[in-house]
């Protein structure tokens, strides 16, 4: 049962809090605190929900994910946007199918796991091959 | 002008001078080539007579060579009688055309020559230059002679008998009038062709004149029009001529330099300004002239009205076709309200430069406000959940404020500048949903407080706005209406259409505003509270409402009838035209 | 049945949820429901069958040369573009992204045609960008109803507003609301 979570943010505080909320709902938290260290991650085998900040030095979200799409590594997860940026600009064009959901800062950390859960039972859902 | 007005004047008379002098020539010309005919005519007559007389005196002797007279009878020869033989003259006429007279004496014996009745003039006398010439000379006579009155060529040879003295004459001559018939006809042909020559000549030049006149008057026209034109022109417009005289300026011109055309004209510079500055325009002057183009160059002048301006000077010269300078021209363009223009459009940009800084700058602080917030947020209600000791819990609730309302304060922040820096496009709305969209927002802080929020705007009611800015305009209303309502109290929500105006209202039955506060909760980061200490509100809703209501080209404003008896607040939206007035629904 | 009633959503990021908490309101109705969602080939049936655990009807994906049944909800698979033909038969065919995207709401939406034979609706939810703009102005302009999700509970206000602001849309709603609406309509 996957109950992986990643948290990729170059904000200490906000992993730091993503964290504790994500022990007191039982979820194993992944941190990242750059796109580049997300994809280590993803390369060593992660797979799960992903909360993605979009501002990030260097590398920021929507590329990430367009890397993450690029090598092959998204299948298997769902991405979900962690954000101060109340809308997303034109750069998501193009990835809406990858993006799950969007979430802006502050969130509520009852809905967040809420959501993290409802994501992880999707991702969970047993998928037989002739039902595609 | 003054050129042309001589030029008019002299020309045409000129040429009217030189066409009659030339027609004067032609019939001059005319008359000597036709004397000199006539003359060669006469000689020619003479001749022919002096031939004439030589047949007459050949015919004669034919029939003898002597004359004598005998009992009043003149015999030629033997027997031949003169007198009465018309047949010798009429032979002379048959053979030359002159007519032939035989004298006795002085009077005519043997003739054709006719009386006025047509009979032969026998009888008639021998008078004139001819009669002396024969009778008292002994000669012979050639030339004009007049007979019964009428003009002959003439010949006339005394006839002597044979002693020698002269007994009569012989004649032969042919009117002049008839010779010179064909001559005066020929005359008369010439005459008239050089007649119509000669008036077709003045005709032409007349012609020429009134053509020319005419044009003279659509070139005095075009010089009208064209000096009215440039009195139009709004611009100072001038010539000079190579010397540096004025030539040509405008009404504009004049107001600028503060004088009249009489004085400008003809005039340099040096005549109309003080020295130095009369100088330092001929130099430029100079300058112009010797190089091609225009040059442009900007200058502060003072006009002869005192006020001082910027504008821009073209001047060109302008030569003649062998390259020769004839002058310059000269246009002054007013550009003070140009340069104040640009001036303000570059204080406009350097303002919206400006705001679009601050745009980004909010944008940034928001993102970044949120950042911090986010731990706060997420750990906050997680503490509190954990903490059972009851100071602590009101610590943290205390926390959880401050917290909110930095949040609140970010948000609203950025939705100011977000409302002001976008006009939106005004589409058809329903402002019922727009409202109850709002209320859902505001549900919580309504109920929190017992606050009844009633909706009675027609849901029919469409208005021209953004859906998205009127329905923060109203959260942002009923969010303070729920502040201040009376605990439990209601809020009223209505709409009246008034053509293509709605005017809508939002009420609350609680505190209410004194008349000083009025006008002023409208204004940023103000608070009715002036201790500003309800933490719950940041001051900016009704600002941010002040400015989406601009946003639709309406108003909005506060009544209250007094402090604790409500507040409304109105505003007004343009409707979409769709319907006629609608009243509001129900009003409790 | 003789009547088609059909209502087309498109819907891109915030989907999931959305569509999960509309369908929890809606009873099963008489009309087919047919979902453009935004989304890869991988997790089109994971999101299928989590709608399925909440919604009252039936959810599959699309099949080509499918016919779409009353009272069954049916979602464009991902990797294809999905039209209908006869406003009731699936046709899936692979090709360029529309409006960036691959399914796209424009298309299936663009797809359906006079004559309606029965009722049609057309909704755009949650999403970023615009597709559906022009589907949902095309399903106003043939006779349908349109509703666009509003801005407050929409998670990106982007397909809907720009839906709202083509001017062809009826009822900008939450979904609650929009569950209610599709109740009264299709009943």
């Amino acid at each position: 049962m996957n109950k992986k979570i990643m948290i990729v943010d170059d904000n200490e505080y906000v992993r730091a809090s993503v964290d504790i909320i994500c022990e007191s709902g039982r979820l194993e938290l992944t941190s990242a605190a750059s796109g580049m260290e997300c994809l280590e991650h993803l390369e060593q085998g992660f797979r799960g929900v992903i909360l993605m900040d979009i501002m990030m030095p260097e590398m920021d979200g929507w590329d990430t994910i367009r890397e993450m799409v690029g090598r092959g590594l998204y299948e298997g997860n769902i991405v979900v946007m962690l954000t101060g940026m109340g809308e997303p600009d034109s750069k998501m064009d193009g990835l809406q199918e990858y993006v799950s959901d969007y979430m802006t800062k502050p969130f509520n950390p009852d809905e967040l796991l809420d959501s993290l859960e409802y994501y992880l039972t999707l991702l969970n859902t047993p998928v037989d091959d002739h039902e595609r | 002008m003054n050129h042309l007005k001589m030029a008019t004047e002299k020309v045409p008379i000129l040429l009217l001078i030189t066409a009659v002098a030339i027609a004067f020539v032609m019939m001059v010309a005319n008359r000597l080539v036709l004397e000199q005919i006539r003359e060669e005519a006469v000689r020619q007559a003479t001749r022919q007579q002096e031939s004439s007389m030589a047949a007459f005196w050949e015919q004669a002797s034919r029939r003898g060579n002597l004359f004598h007279i005998e009992d009043g009878r003149m015999i030629l020869g033997d027997y031949y009688v003169l007198n009465g033989s018309n047949e010798i003259p009429d032979r002379i006429f048959h053979i030359t055309g002159s007519r032939a007279t035989i004298f006795m004496g002085d009077t005519r014996i043997a003739t054709n020559v006719m009386k006025a009745d047509g009979t032969r003039a026998i009888g008639t006398k021998l008078t004139g230059p001819a009669y002396d010439t024969v009778f008292r000379q002994g000669m012979r006579y050639r030339g004009s002679a007049d007979i019964l009155g009428i003009p002959y060529f003439t010949a006339y040879d005394p006839v002597r008998d044979a002693s020698g003295k002269v007994i009569g004459a012989l004649f032969v001559g042919v009117k002049q009038s008839e010779y010179l018939a064909r001559y005066k006809g020929i005359a008369l042909k010439i005459t008239a062709i050089n007649g119509t020559l000669a008036a077709i000549f003045v005709l032409f030049a007349v012609l020429l004149i009134l053509n020319r006149r005419q044009s003279e008057r659509e070139i005095r026209t075009q010089l009208l029009f064209q000096q009215h034109l440039l009195d139009t022109i709004p611009s100072p417009i001038f010539s000079k001529d190579a010397l540096g005289r004025y030539t040509l300026c405008n009404k504009a011109f004049q107001s600028y330099v503060g004088l009249t055309r009489e004085e400008l004209i003809g005039k340099s510079v040096f005549e109309l300004w003080p020295e130095e500055l009369a100088q330092r325009y001929y130099d430029m002057d100079r300058e112009i002239m010797e190089a091609t183009g225009t040059q442009i160059y900007e200058s502060q002048v003072c006009y002869a009205d005192g006020s001082l301006r910027d504008v821009m000077f073209h001047k060109a010269s302008f030569r003649d076709e062998h390259g020769t300078p004839g002058g310059l021209v000269g246009v002054i363009l007013d550009i003070t309200e140009r340069k104040a223009a640009e001036k303000e459009r570059s204080l406009m940009e350097a303002q919206r430069h400006r705001s679009r800084m601050m745009e980004s700058l909010m944008i940034q602080l928001n993102h970044d406000l949120n950042t911090p917030l986010t731990p706060l947020f997420a750990l906050l209600p997680m503490i509190r959940r954990k903490v059972e000791d009851a100071g602590v819990d009101r610590m943290l609730e205390i926390c959880q404020q401050c917290v909110n309302q930095i949040q609140g304060l970010a948000g609203k922040s950025f939705d100011l500048v977000r409302i002001s820096s976008e006009r939106p496009r005004l589409l058809p709305v329903n402002l019922a949903v727009a409202a109850d969209s709002a209320m859902g927002d505001v549900a919580e802080a309504l109920a929190e407080r017992g606050v009844i929020c009633c909706n009675a705007i027609d849901p029919e009611l469409k208005v021209l706005g953004s859906a998205e800015q009127l329905t923060l305009l109203f959260k942002n209303l009923l969010s303070n209406a729920a502040r201040y309502a009376a605990q439990n109290g209601k809020v009223v929500l209505s709409a009246t259409g008034w053509e293509d105006e709605v005017v809508v209202s939002v009420r609350d039955d609680g505190v209410g505003l004194d008349r000083e506060h009025l006008n002023l909760i409208f204004d940023e980061f103000y608070k009715a509270d002036s201790a500003r200490h309800d933490l719950t509100t940041q001051g900016l809703g009704l600002a941010i409402c002040k400015r989406i209501v601009t946003n639709h080209d309406g108003r909005i404003w506060a009544e209250s009838p007094g402090p604790g008896l409500g507040t409304t607040i109105f505003f007004t939206l343009k409707g979409d035209g769709s319907g006629d007035a609608f009243p509001a629904l129900y009003d409790i | 049945m003789s009547a088609r009633n059909l209502v087309v959503i498109g819907v891109s990021t915030g989907g999931p949820l959305t569509l999960k908490a509309l369908f929890k309101e809606i009873p099963p109705l008489d009309a087919a429901f047919l979902i453009v969602l935004h989304i890869t080939p991988q997790m089109d049936y994971r999101i299928a069958q989590g709608l399925a655990t909440a919604a009252t009807m039936p959810v599959t994906l699309a099949e080509d040369g499918e016919y779409l049944k009353h009272g069954h909800i049916y979602m464009a698979p991902g990797g294809f573009h999905l039209k209908l033909e006869g406003n009731h038969r699936v046709v899936l065919y692979e090709g360029a992204r529309v409006n960036y995207v691959q399914p796209a709401a424009d298309v299936a939406m663009l797809s359906v045609s006079r004559p309606l034979k029965g009722k049609l609706v057309g909704i755009v939810l949650t999403g970023m960008g615009r597709d559906g703009a022009d589907g949902i102005k095309h399903i106003h302009d043939i006779g349908g109803v349109t509703i666009a999700q509003d801005q407050h509970s929409s998670t990106i206000y982007g397909m809907p507003k720009a839906a709202a602001l083509t001017g062809a849309v009826d009822y900008v709603l939450p979904p609650k609301k929009i569950a209610a609406k599709l109740i009264e309509l299709l009943t």
